[in-house]
């Protein structure tokens, strides 16, 4: 590949293997804040007395300025303590969450594979792999060839036709992952959600986003178990109340990471 | 929302958080055209799976509540004086009624019930009021077998008007879907709206002539003519016309393809400027 591809090489932080691919994930100094609203019981009095008829809300400011540039095949890891702002990032990523400065571009659409993926949990799994499928676009005809292989992939057996508020968090993870990429998807952002599933799955799945990067596509992954982080990815950042502490590579900067979580426990 | 990024070497970038064209909205709109059927038909079958009679509530609900209805106000409250077919007037109405009730309430609770398929999957946001729109089409397929079985029973003949009923219910169907866009939007930021909404349907009840005959109770020609303003008098009017051929006057029909135009385009074009908050 000859291509003029201007700054965004310095993007890449020393360590990381190189790759010149095409660019599949821009993301430019961006910015995410959403508004929560305070749970504080005030009886009326005592609301007029401190002139607050409105609800108190906060302003959570919780992603702050993350840049980053992703070339095809490649796998990010972001890794950070709760409430870094790593999940928030991810729902940007998918375009549902609004955001407030800066900017993201992808090549195509990401696929966001979340923790709680039960789509309809009255329904039965059978019901949620048309509905999910469906959802992505795909034809009636196309639902019924890949309703086998979905759930033979998620190894559900019987309990197929159950409702999914019975499936236990590791069947509706399973599931979850088994249609979210029933078709290859070129970005695939997954929010701690391969760690529930047991062991055998674990490989499979891991199987499966080697497929994706070997099919010049790229994957986020938002992870607490650096065992995990090491295995799939090959960049790492680490944030921190919504900044980058570190970005590069996993040998790094999971490890001090790690070290970082030893000194400190969570607050 | 596929704005490209110029600047991109290779393949163009789609920048998130960008407006896409109506083109590019409505031919993905047509692309889950499946999925809006199917998430409509599994809304109807979940419906009674619980009860022992199961998809007969869909008949013995709106039996009942019109039994009562024809009870206090038919009968106790004698609005039955003066109107032919009184029976067949009330069910009509109360069926018609209950269709553009439900379509609208359940647009305001559609975004909430489907958070798992709006936080996982992306897909044109609209498809969801579309969908409820569709299911409760499906559920009325029942009621307007009520309508003309009580019709028969009530010796009404229906004339060549009944044949404009499926375009009737299409006016329905399009001025609810446009009402139910504005409250599915309204519900997102506000979720007090279905709180709200049950006591906004009790007032409509009653004034848009779904258990009395505004002809016969009101005598002043004027006020009269304020009832075609009211989008829900005129729908049911419409229908009364094609199953009991009771007259009407033109400025409801006028009224009801304006009504139609106005919900549908405001409505959508409404919930779309917030598609991309819903589910966040």
């Amino acid at each position: 590949m000859e291509r003029e591809h201007g700054p965004d090489l310095d993007d890449r932080p020393a360590g990381v293997s190189p790759n010149t691919g095409a660019v599949v994930v821009r993301v430019r100094d961006v910015h995410v804040s959403y508004r929560v609203y305070e749970d504080i019981r005030l009886g009326l009095t005592q609301r007029v007395a401190q002139r607050q008829l409105r609800r108190r809300s906060r302003r959570v400011h919780a992603v702050r300025g993350v840049s980053f540039t992703l070339r095809q095949g490649d796998s990010l890891g972001i890794m950070g303590h709760n409430g870094s702002g790593k999940s928030t990032l991810l729902a940007a990523l998918t375009g549902l969450l609004p955001i407030e400065s800066g900017s993201i571009a992808v090549r195509s659409r990401p696929t966001l594979l979340g923790v709680n993926a039960a789509l309809r949990p009255q329904l039965s799994g059978r019901r949620n792999i048309e509905l999910g499928c469906l959802a992505m676009g795909f034809s009636p005809a196309e639902v019924a060839a890949l309703t086998g292989p979905i759930i033979e992939f998620a190894g559900l057996g019987d309990s197929i036709d159950m409702p999914m508020a019975a499936y236990s968090s590791g069947m509706r993870a399973r599931l979850a992952f088994s249609i979210a990429t029933s078709r290859t998807p070129d970005i695939l952002l997954i929010d701690e959600a391969l760690a529930v599933g047991d062991e055998e799955f674990r490989q499979r799945s891991g199987e499966r986003i080697s497929n994706i990067r070997a099919n010049s596509g790229a994957v986020i992954l938002v992870s607490h178990s650096p065992r995990e982080v090491r295995a799939t990815c090959n960049r790492v950042i680490w944030m921190d109340h919504g900044v980058v502490v570190d970005d590069g590579p996993p040998s790094r900067v999971v490890d001090a990471y790690v070290t970082a979580q030893r000194g400190a426990p969570d607050p | 929302m596929s704005v490209t990024d110029s600047q991109a070497p290779g393949q163009p970038l789609i920048v998130l958080g960008g407006r896409a064209t109506w083109r590019h909205d409505l031919a993905e709109l047509w692309q889950r055209r499946h999925f809006a059927w199917a998430l409509a038909r599994s809304e109807v079958r979940s419906k009674h799976l619980d009860s022992a009679l199961g998809q007969l509530w869909q008949v013995l609900n709106p039996a009942f509540m019109i039994g009562i209805y024809f009870a206090i106000f038919g009968v106790v409250l004698d609005a039955r004086r003066g109107v032919e077919h009184y029976i067949t007037f009330l069910v009509a109405g109360v069926i018609i009624f209950r269709f553009a009730q439900s379509i609208v309430t359940g647009c305001a609770q559609t975004l909430s019930r489907n958070m798992g398929l709006l936080r996982t999957i992306q897909f044109p946001r609209s498809v969801l009021p579309i969908s409820v729109g569709l299911e409760h089409l499906l559920a009325l397929v029942p009621g307007l077998v009520l309508v003309l079985v009580v019709a028969g029973f009530d010796g009404v003949r229906p004339g060549w008007e009944l044949l404009a009923l499926p375009l009737v219910i299409a006016a329905g169907l399009t001025f609810s879907l446009g009402l139910g866009f504005m409250t599915a939007r309204a519900a997102a930021t506000v979720p007090d709206m279905s709180q709200l909404l049950p006591h906004v349907f009790r007032v409509l009840l009653y004034v848009s002539g779904v258990l009395f005959s505004v002809d016969e109770m009101i005598d002043s020609p004027g006020v009269r003519s304020l009832f075609a303003v009211n989008p829900f008098y005129c729908v049911i009017t419409a229908v009364r016309w094609c199953i009991l051929g009771a007259p009407t006057s033109a400025m409801v029909a006028v009224s009801l393809v304006t009504w139609c135009v106005v919900a549908l385009v405001t409505g959508a074009v409404w919930f779309r400027r917030g598609e991309h908050r819903y589910g966040a």
